[in-house]
């Protein structure tokens, strides 16, 4: 059961505007997964340097020291908790934080996705899968 | 779930308490915490000289969780600990970060995490910038840490393969965050010195130098069958990891995507398999999917509409799910008849896991009537 709180609402409210962005976050997001899975990209913090989000690039960071599951879990629910940012930013956060579990947990893409298009609200979600689906038809 | 887990903090603890917040008093904060890291590590189980550095700390916060740890409270009771000194407030009273901070601290060293994980944890509560400059100096620390294994061997399943396990660096790391910390430094315990130095190289210098300390904790807590056991378990993983991935190098459908092509489902059996799944009780459903096969449900899955997927998958494990996602992905195409049995079988079992065992001859189960009638119309098809 998923309780709910009206200042976190408040956090995480954001615009249909803004929330255009989502999808291609999460498409990048995805596709950082899939580097990092087949080698091309290692999450340490060399090769993270270059990483412009701050949030994923410390939770990739986390993931490089072997941490993952509950603890992992932990220290982003911290992070997000006192996170200052608000509206589509919190959002992107949050996302990316579960994009972060699922690198760690290895999970695969189809998964991922599974996880994180629910973000962008249910009509969103059901049009971008409608949409891979047809791509992987074609 | 992430999304849940935040929701909660916000329920209990409410908004986070915003102060003025000025560099001293962050730089404090984090120095208390640098602090607490060396005295938890320093004074290990060693009850008194924790009683002692309680009785010289000057802040509440700190002093109660120094207190706490020497006195060697459960996990449960840190929480009520905190609550009744009221330093924080249950329910929607905004509470500070720095006091939450403590107690989070607190407890994951009474459940017994390692020093440097509580680390983490802590300083998460400082927000995104601090973790970041805490991590690298925490990072830093390690790389000066001596932590040094000695020569120790369990013959087993993992120092068998070791050597062709670590050929694939980035499936033995997944599997290692997969499995866990102390799962894997518990098989680690087994292994020779060479190869736990190739298998440290593999995580940054915080997991290595944990995974250290957890190896030589291992080594002195656990018997050459316990490491054997663990052993097995790691493998195993390990094993699993390589099945999911061949399964996805050779471009099988995933998923959903499996079953939606490769059968030709009869719309009605599904729509009842559907029912009987989405009108079964949560408690009931579990004990059968804990009867049924990886395969079987795997089956199962390819006579139900998405909605019951969901019901489904949420009943089992991650671990599990994952394997039946594989087991999918490995199944050929079904016909319309194999379908019509694996619902009827699991219609079976979704039965007898109603049926008690002192079922007396002549009693009736107890099923709902809408349920009773669904499975009778799928057992009576043919």
């Amino acid at each position: 059961m998923i309780y709910w709180n009206a200042d976190l609402a408040a956090k995480i409210a954001c615009s249909s505007e803004d929330m255009k962005i989502l999808p291609s976050y999460i498409d990048y997001l995805v596709d950082s997964a899939k580097k990092i899975a087949q080698g091309v990209m290692l999450p340490d913090s060399e090769q993270l340097s270059s990483e412009k989000d701050d949030f994923f690039r410390y939770g990739l960071l986390l993931v490089s020291e072997g941490l993952s599951g509950e603890i992992l879990e932990e220290i982003l629910a911290v992070l997000l908790y006192v996170s200052k940012v608000e509206g589509i930013e919190f959002l992107k956060q949050c996302v990316a934080a579960e994009a972060i579990l699922s690198i760690a947990n290895g999970e695969d893409e189809e998964i991922m996705i599974r996880k994180l298009l629910p973000y962008c609200g249910i009509d969103a979600a059901l049009d971008t899968v409608a949409q891979r689906k047809s791509e992987h038809a074609d | 779930m992430l999304i849940e887990r935040l929701a909660k903090m916000y329920v209990q603890w409410g908004a986070p308490k915003q102060s003025i917040e000025s560099d001293r008093r962050r730089n404090r904060q984090i120095q208390a915490v640098r602090e607490f890291l060396e005295i938890i590590q320093k004074t290990g189980e060693n009850r008194k000289e924790l009683f002692e550095v309680s009785q010289q700390s000057k802040r509440k916060a700190t002093k109660l969780s120094y207190l706490l740890l020497a006195s060697d409270t459960e996990p449960a009771a840190v929480r009520d600990s905190f609550l009744r000194s009221g330093l924080l407030f249950k329910g929607q009273q905004n509470n500070k970060p720095e006091l939450l901070m403590w107690l989070a601290g607190t407890e994951a060293c009474a459940r017994g995490i390692h020093p440097y994980i509580v680390f983490l944890i802590m300083s998460a509560y400082s927000g995104l910038e601090a973790a970041n400059s805490e991590f690298l100096w925490l990072r830093e620390r390690s790389k000066l840490q001596n932590a040094k294994l000695t020569e120790y061997i369990v013959p087993g399943d993992l120092t068998d393969n070791i050597e062709e396990a670590l050929s694939e660096p980035l499936r033995f790391k997944r599997t290692i965050r997969i499995a866990g910390m102390p799962l894997a430094a518990s098989a680690f315990a087994g292994c020779s010195l060479y190869y736990i130095e190739q298998i440290l190289a593999l995580v940054g210098p915080i997991g290595s130098f944990i995974l250290t300390e957890m190896i030589a904790a291992a080594r002195k807590r656990l018997i050459s069958d316990e490491i054997c056991t663990a052993q097995q378990a790691f493998l195993d993983l390990y094993s699993r990891q390589e099945s999911e991935s061949s399964a996805l190098d050779k471009g099988l459908m995933t998923g959903m995507e499996a079953f939606e092509e490769s059968s030709q489902p009869d719309p009605d059996l599904i729509r009842t398999t559907t029912d009987i799944i989405m009108s079964a009780e949560a408690k009931i459903l579990k004990a059968t999917l804990s009867s049924m096969s990886d395969n079987e449900i795997a089956s199962l899955l390819r006579c139900i509409e998405p909605i019951a997927h969901e019901r489904l998958l949420s009943l089992i494990s991650q671990g599990r799910q994952r394997r039946i996602l594989t087991a999918i992905q490995h199944t050929d195409n079904v016909t319309g008849e194999k379908m019509l049995r694996d619902a009827q079988l699991f219609a079976q079992k979704l039965l007898s896991s109603y049926a008690p065992r002192n079922l007396r001859p002549g009693e009736t189960l107890k099923i709902p009537e809408l349920l009773r009638n669904l499975i009778s119309s799928l057992l009576g098809r043919e």
